[in-house]
Parts: structure tokens; C-alpha cells; sequence
């Protein structure tokens, strides 16, 4: 297991050497940059040949990205050519907003996925399973700025029982109250449109798989309630490819929920991400990148660990 | 000026510093029944301190600094924060503010400008010429990151200092000298340009400046740049300035004081008690950043914010709401459709004037806009004193675009395609993606010049791509833009045939180059308006664009809100310009926010 973890934690380093260099590429090569962004009509050539050089931009690309190799293995990734803050800190002010917003929704998710899945595939075929299905399709397929925006005109215009936008009321500081008001509508959209159809049918779909195992028949013939055969036989290995999906949901958590903050002006990473690149903020888009590629990495190999953690099957050896 | 583009799809392109960004998406938003609405307030007694103004701004702030920022959500905060020597009233008259008065030299070299002595900076520290001097010299430090310079480039000595800094940073890419020598040898340059002390301080209260030659925009575009704090960035010119923490933690003079400022969630200003001048009346001014015009919609209506942009197809819903105020006033920005005049096709004043005939303005005034936007005829702005209203107007005709079409020698072709030599009259329109205005634009286009026989195929570019690959690079048939004008007419940089870095559709003509040159060194202003009156006419003639339309600024504001507006307050920083005259009345001000 150990020598297993090595091996594919040496095969992460190539891969995302490989990835920063693409994407330092393709961003440097973009059209535009960040002293162009300053564009006005009165800076003349000259005048963005000056920013360059202040900035270091006029380098060749193969000396800038060596540069911004060497820096980032000390920990330093610059600072935003947008605003001059250092790219840790924007990172860091941003990603206790979007964990917030994606952790709670996909627990939300989660938590009336997998009972409602269960339910249908015990029931397979029946009024609840169907319902369910429509209700989950109906979910996945509704446009997150449209539906978010439908909940705002119901309940913050018509009934006014909730705040528009934002993550607190100005002023009012840290409220649990206040915190849990604003984060129930993009919640609603975040879990209601993305996870929970999602999650719902693989757990309908592998559940429905494991009731027809030999081992579950075993466990009905020898007289086992009911109840245990679901929840104790079949339930656990149910469960394990949701694990796959979990592992793959990791980058997500963090790389934030684009169309959601945006609506509801949530400060997160994903609003940050699509800024920096349309703003070509070399600096920010790398580490948000390299950030979350990192996290594609680590959350495959999470869930091959928990496979044989969950399945004592499965061994790496 | 500025590149000006609407946008609402994408979101944080505010950033994209001097792009003004003001109305957005025309996606037809759901009109649910209009909520119950309590009767208005009564009418006001007189004005009443205290609250909070909850405004909104689709862009982040980016550095809190005037000297380094010139995006509008950045703009607004440093204008509230900073002050110039002087400033712009709501009729965009040159109004006195750090001076008292000030005064040229006949050959208008030298300008002298009188400080008030009774001014202090937030953190108490008297306000003198020496945070003048500083504040200017620093916009030609080497390493000097902002997008001011063309502002002060015609100060003693500055345009041949800055041809050395090119020259140096050219030995630099050539490797002809190492990093340290080029940092030593910029920073010498800039000592031996400071020497020629083209800023010069008799006293603590008199700033003298010395120019190269007459630059008629000296006081709307150079000085009124606000002042920064000598005491505070003394030690941090160039790059430092860029990295230090004052952009987000600023000191300055004006009305209100910096509170704090969240990432992409607000900017919070509170009432300066120790200002020189009118204390505002309101307590705290948040700016809270919105990325979505629909949102802003949404929270204006809830009673969420105090103000907001509105888009057109929303005005009317907002205008029969009792307790939202709704503002419409002419912008200072134009939206036009740009030849690429190198193309053979364009090169022909008929072919230009017949599809200027072919192209239905008032179509698009009342389709895209519901009738909030004025069509445009030539440059400038209605709106600002160098307007010229009889210029030659190509109102929509198809009969006379199909005739001035044949009279240029295009036929129409077996397909209805105008042909001539062989050649078939078709052309890409380009426009940046996430402008529904502007897409909505481009298609009432291709289809009005179908009609008369030229096919054109519309592209959507992403915007940093449209204007450095498409517009810079002038790969471009044709194009639309627009322009966020200022308050000097000064258009060198769109017009001239030199001069002009922006002047993508290779635009030239003697007489403009002549007036553009007059028109920066004239000092009277009426000399000033006959010339740029001259130039507007001779655009309008030439046709290099097709002008389209002037989008108005449409405003939403909570009925709690006193703003005293006289009519239609027509400056180039928004409705918001004067918020430290806006009041709340105090029965209104309990909690941060109120639905009257």
C-alpha cells in the first residue's frame, strides 16, 4: 500500500508539471495582457512597453515561466496584476465562501439523495420511484441562472421572507441566522440542480445492482429482517461507487460553483477563476489551476484508497 | 475617453481597468405581479444627517489609488476618497477644489494653482503643494504601472525623459546591459528629469507647473487626477506604489473616509466629520458589487440596495414601482459601427454614405433600447459644450442606398449579391460576446444591409481578444464599439492619422490632423468648440463610421433617498458623482436597508 501510495504520488509530479506548462502556455499566448488590460486610449505602445518591463512581462515566456516556476516552490505566487493583492490572500479570502456554498449543498444533497434512492430502488418502478425520477430529471435540466433567479423573484421580491444576494446583511456582522437566510436560496440551486438528481440515480442504479447479489438473496433466505438486509448487506456496498464520485466531486468544491456565485454575488473561487482569465491575471489563473489540478490528483487517488477501505476486495499492491 | 463596452454575461470584466461598464443584458426578465407597495414617503423637510447608502457596482474596486486605477467601480470609491486640484461639476463646468484659484502664463507654460490651507488628510496631517508635486511626479517614475501618463507626458523635459526610458529598456531587451545597470540607469534618468523641476513648490500652498508646450486639456484631464499622501508613499514610487497596502487602506482628503473593503463584496466609506467642506449627510456609503444586472434587478426591487443600473426592457416595470426612482440621462458614450478603411470595399465615401442610408437607426433605438437611446450622427455627446447638432445626417433610406450603391458601380449579382469586377459585396461584422445590445445591433444590420444587396457575417469575439487581436490588430471588415467619452473633447488618439493608437479604422484626413493638433494647444474655449465643431462636421461627411446610437444611463434608486438631481445630471462618472449631497430622512435610516 505504501509503495502503491509512492508510485502515483511520484506519477502526480510529471503530470502536473505538465499542466502548469500548458496552461502558462495558453494563457500567455491569449491575445492581450494584463498592461494591455490598462488599455486606454491615451497609453500609447511606448507606454505598455513600460508597464511590461515594471512588471516583468517582456521577458521571453520560457524565463517567465521558469521564474514562476522557482517562486511558487518557495510558496510565493505573486501578486494579481488586477489589484495588486497577493494571490495567496485572494485565494484565501475566497475559499471559506465557495467551501461553505458547495460543502452545504452537497451535504443537502447527499442527505435526501442516497435515503430517496434507496427508497426507489426498493421500490423499484413504483409511484415514489417515478416521481422522484421526474422530480431529479427536472433538477439537472433547469438552467442554474434561471431557476436562481425564479427563487429571488418568489422569495425575495413576492414574499420577501429572504435576502437577495450576498452572505451577510451590511453591518450586522457574523449572525448565524443572517449566514443561514442567505445561503438557502443558492444552496437550493447549487444541491437541487447539480448533486442530488445526480447521486440519487447512482444510488438507485447501484443499488438496485447489489439487491440482486447472491449474498443479499443469502441474507433474505436465512430470515434476516428486512430492514437489515437493505440498510447492514446491501447499503454498504452500495455505497462504494459513490466513492468514485466523491473523489471526482473534490475539485468541484473547491474550483467553486461559477453560475451560482455569480447570481447571487457570492465572492468564490469560481467568480475569481473566470475574472482573472478574462482580465489575463496570469497569476491568479495559475494558482487557481494549479490548485485545482492538484485536487483532481489527490481526489482520484482518495478514492482509490477508500475503495479498499470500503471494499476489503480490493488490494494495492 | 475611454473603450467602452456594456456588458452582463461576464462578470469582473469592470476590471478590465477604464472600460467603463453601465447597462447590460437585454434578456427579457420575467414580470412577475408587482409586489404591494406601501405608499411613498411624504415630501422631505430639508436634509437630515445619518444611515447608510446601499449602492451597487457590477465591478470590483481595483487599486484605491487615482494615480494607478482608471476603471469606473474604482472610480467612483476615489472620488469619494481623493481629491484634485480641481473637479467637475453635474454640468461638467471646471469647479475649484484643493485650489483656490489658479492662473496661466499668457504663452499657457506655466499654470499656478493656489492650495486651500485648511485642508487635512484623514490620518490629520496637513495637506500641502509638496503632496502635489509628489503625487504628479510620481505618474513618471520608470516603473510607474498606471495608465496616467499621456496626462503629464507634456510637462518640462517629460517626453524626452521618457524617449530615454524607451531607450534604455530597449538595451535592456537587446541585453546590452544587465538588470542592475537598467535599474540604476532608469532611476538616474528620472533624477536628472526631477532636477529640471517642472513642478515647482514657492510655498506649502503654491504649485507651480511648467509645461513643454500648450496642452488646452491641462485642467479637465491632468489636474483634477486626485491627490495621494507624500507623508504615507514617499518612499514607495513605481512598482512599490502598485505593491503597497495604501491601494487597499487609503488616505486621502475628500468628504468621505475609507472603512474597509471586502473582495468582491463591498467597499465601505464613512462621512469625513474633519472635512474642509460639506460634511456629507449620510453616515456610510457601501458600494456593494453585484456581477449581474438581473440581480441588481432583483435586489433594487426587494428593497434590498438603495441604487442600480436598470436595463431598458426593465425601466418602465421600475418606473411604476412607488418605492423605486427611476433616473434616465443622456451618457456620455456612443456606440458606433467602424469601417476598416484599408478595405477596398470601404474605401469609396458612396459606398460608405449608402450603407450609412441602409442601416435603420430609430429601428434599433426602439427595439434594443425601448426607446432609451438617441441615435448618433457624428462624435462627441450631445450632452458636452463641443457639440456641433448640424452635421449631415444619413437618415435610414433604402431607395438611396440602393441608388448611391449603383452609382459606385455595384450591381446586383444573380443571388441578389451586389457585385462589381467580379468581386461580391460581402464583409464580417465583428463585436464583442456577452454585449446583447450590441449582438442585437449587429443583426438588425445584417439584415438592413441584406435588404439593399451586401451580405455580412456576424462574429462574437471575447472582448480582451476583440480589442487586441481584432481591434489593435485592426483584423477587422467591419466592427462595432463604442467610445466613453470625457469631459475635454480632446480626440487625438481616435482621429489622428499618427497620433492615434486608437485610431483602429485608419482614419485619415489632413484637416482632422490639423484640428486635433490646434485643438490641444488653443487655450480659449470657443476657438476650442469652432474647431472641434469643424471636425465633428467632416466626420459626420467622411462617414468612417456608421455612428449608431448614444444608450442612455438608466438609474434605479430606493424612494428613501433624497438625491438632488437638477434634471439630467450628465457626467462622465455616473449618477452617483455627488452622493455626499444625498440625504435619508431620518425615519427611514433604522436598520441597513428600508422598503418604504
Amino acid at each position: 500500500m505504501t509503495k502503491y501510495l509512492a508510485r502515483r504520488l511520484l506519477q502526480a509530479v510529471p503530470l502536473l508539471l505538465g499542466i502548469t506548462m500548458i496552461t502558462f502556455l495558453v494563457v500567455h499566448l491569449a491575445p492581450g495582457g494584463p498592461a494591455q488590460v490598462m488599455i486606454s486610449p491615451d497609453a500609447s505602445p511606448a507606454d505598455i512597453a513600460r508597464i511590461e518591463r515594471a512588471l516583468g512581462l517582456d521577458r521571453p515566456i520560457h524565463v517567465q515561466y521558469v521564474m514562476w516556476m522557482g517562486r511558487m516552490l518557495r510558496g510565493d505566487f505573486g501578486r494579481s496584476f488586477n489589484d495588486g493583492q497577493l494571490v495567496t490572500t485572494k485565494i484565501a479570502e475566497r475559499l471559506p465562501n465557495t467551501l461553505m456554498l458547495t460543502l452545504v449543498s452537497f451535504t443537502v444533497a447527499l442527505a435526501l439523495a442516497i435515503p430517496i434512492g434507496i427508497v426507489s430502488a426498493v421500490r423499484q418502478y413504483s409511484a415514489l420511484d417515478k416521481v422522484s425520477t421526474v422530480v431529479a430529471l427536472i433538477g439537472v435540466s433547469l438552467p442554474a441562472f434561471w431557476f436562481g433567479l425564479m427563487l429571488m423573484l418568489l422569495f425575495s421580491v413576492q414574499l420577501r421572507w429572504l435576502p437577495s444576494h450576498g452572505l451577510s446583511t451590511y453591518g450586522s456582522g457574523f449572525i448565524l441566522g443572517d449566514r443561514i437566510k442567505h445561503l438557502i436560496l443558492p444552496v437550493t440551486v447549487l444541491a437541487y440542480g447539480g448533486n442530488l438528481a445526480a447521486y440519487m440515480r447512482y444510488t438507485r442504479s447501484s443499488m438496485l445492482e447489489v439487491i440482486r447479489q447472491d449474498y443479499v438473496r443469502t441474507a433474505r433466505s436465512k430470515g434476516v429482517a428486512e430492514r437489515v438486509v437493505i440498510y447492514k448487506h446491501a447499503l454498504k456496498n452500495a455505497l462504494i461507487p459513490l466513492i468514485t464520485m466523491f473523489g471526482l466531486s473534490l475539485p468541484g468544491f473547491f474550483s467553486g460553483a461559477l453560475i451560482t456565485e455569480n447570481l447571487f454575488a457570492i465572492p468564490g473561487i469560481g467568480r475569481l477563476a473566470l475574472q482573472s482569465v478574462f482580465t489575463r491575471d496570469y497569476n491568479v489563473i495559475m494558482a487557481i489551476n494549479l490548485m485545482v489540478a492538484t485536487l483532481v490528483v489527490v481526489g482520484n487517488l482518495l478514492a482509490d484508497i477508500l475503495y479498499a477501505v470500503v471494499d476489503p476486495r480490493i488490494r494495492y499492491d | 475617453m475611454r473603450i467602452f463596452r456594456n456588458s452582463c454575461v461576464v462578470m469582473g470584466l469592470a476590471l478590465l481597468v477604464v472600460l467603463s461598464l453601465v447597462a447590460g443584458c437585454a434578456k427579457p426578465a420575467p414580470t412577475p405581479p408587482a409586489p404591494p407597495t406601501p405608499p411613498a414617503p411624504p415630501p422631505p423637510t430639508g436634509p437630515e444627517r445619518g444611515g447608510i447608502l446601499l449602492t451597487t457596482s457590477i465591478g470590483d474596486a481595483s487599486f484605491l489609488n487615482p494615480i494607478l486605477s482608471a476603471d469606473t467601480a474604482t472610480g467612483t470609491i476615489v472620488g469619494y476618497i481623493f481629491e484634485g486640484l480641481v473637479t467637475l461639476d453635474g454640468d461638467v463646468n471646471l469647479k475649484p477644489l484643493l485650489a483656490k484659484r489658479w492662473e496661466s502664463s499668457p504663452d499657457e507654460l506655466t499654470w499656478t494653482f493656489y492650495l486651500r490651507d485648511d485642508v487635512k488628510w484623514h490620518d490629520g496631517i496637513p495637506f500641502t503643494s509638496k503632496d502635489v508635486k509628489f503625487t504628479y511626479e510620481s505618474i513618471l517614475h520608470p516603473t510607474y504601472t498606471g495608465p496616467r501618463v499621456a496626462n503629464f507626458n507634456m510637462l518640462l523635459g517629460a517626453k524626452a525623459y521618457l524617449a530615454e526610458i524607451a531607450a534604455i529598456n530597449k538595451q535592456f531587451s537587446d541585453k546590452a546591459i544587465s538588470e542592475e545597470e537598467h535599474k540604476a540607469k532608469t532611476l538616474e534618468a528620472y533624477q536628472n528629469w526631477l532636477k529640471l523641476e517642472a513642478i515647482q513648490t514657492p510655498d506649502a500652498h503654491t504649485v507651480v507647473f511648467r509645461l513643454a508646450e500648450p496642452f488646452a486639456p491641462f485642467l479637465f484631464n491632468s489636474v483634477s487626477l486626485g491627490i495621494i499622501p507624500w507623508h504615507i508613499l514617499k518612499d514607495h514610487q513605481g512598482v512599490a506604489m502598485r505593491d503597497h497596502a495604501f491601494s487597499r487602506k487609503p488616505v486621502g482628503t475628500g468628504p468621505f473616509k475609507f472603512k474597509e473593503w471586502k473582495s468582491g463584496e463591498h467597499v465601505a466609506v464613512v462621512a469625513n466629520f474633519n472635512y474642509w467642506g460639506k460634511v456629507p449627510y449620510v453616515d456610510e456609503l457601501v458600494m456593494q458589487i453585484i456581477p449581474d444586472m438581473n440581480t441588481i434587478g432583483v435586489a433594487l426591487e426587494a428593497g434590498r440596495v438603495d441604487h442600480g443600473s436598470l436595463v431598458p426592457e426593465e425601466f418602465a416595470r421600475f418606473d411604476a414601482m412607488k418605492h423605486v426612482q427611476t433616473f434616465e440621462f443622456p451618457a456620455f458614450s456612443y456606440t458606433y459601427m467602424g469601417f476598416n478603411l484599408t478595405n477596398p470595399l470601404f474605401k469609396d465615401k458612396l459606398v460608405r454614405h449608402a450603407i450609412s442610408h441602409a442601416i435603420n437607426k430609430e429601428a434599433m433605438v426602439n427595439e434594443i433600447f425601448q426607446g432609451h437611446a438617441v441615435p448618433a450622427w457624428t462624435h462627441g455627446s450631445p450632452v458636452r459644450w463641443d457639440y456641433n447638432p448640424n452635421v449631415k445626417q444619413f437618415p435610414y433610406d433604402v431607395a438611396k442606398a440602393k441608388q448611391l450603391l449603383a452609382e459606385a458601380g455595384w450591381k446586383p449579382g444573380p443571388d441578389g449579391i451586389l457585385v462589381k469586377d467580379g468581386k461580391r459585396f460581402e464583409f464580417v461584422l465583428q463585436t464583442n460576446l456577452g454585449n446583447k445590445q450590441r449582438e442585437a445591433a449587429a443583426v438588425v444590420i445584417q439584415s438592413n444591409l441584406e435588404e439593399v444587396g451586401i451580405k455580412v457575417d456576424v462574429q462574437l469575439v471575447e472582448w480582451s481578444t476583440f480589442v487586441n487581436a481584432v481591434l489593435l490588430g485592426k483584423n477587422f471588415d467591419v466592427c462595432i464599439v463604442g467610445w466613453a467619452l470625457g469631459a475635454d473633447p480632446d480626440a487625438f488618439s481616435i482621429w489622428h492619422s499618427k497620433g492615434g493608437g486608437f485610431n483602429f479604422v485608419s482614419f485619415f484626413n489632413e484637416r482632422v490632423d490639423r484640428i486635433l493638433e490646434q485643438g490641444r494647444v488653443v487655450g480659449d474655449l470657443n476657438q476650442r468648440k469652432a474647431l472641434y465643431q469643424e471636425m465633428q462636421a467632416i466626420l459626420a461627411e467622411e462617414q468612417p463610421y456608421v455612428f449608431l446610437f448614444y444608450p442612455n444611463t438608466l438609474v434605479g434608486i430606493n424612494a428613501r433617498v433624497e438625491a438632488p438631481f437638477k434634471g439630467s445630471p450628465a457626467h462622465s462618472s455616473g449618477i452617483l458623482w455627488n452622493a455626499e449631497h444625498w440625504w435619508i430622512p431620518e425615519k427611514y435610516q433604522k436598520g441597513p436597508i428600508l422598503t418604504p
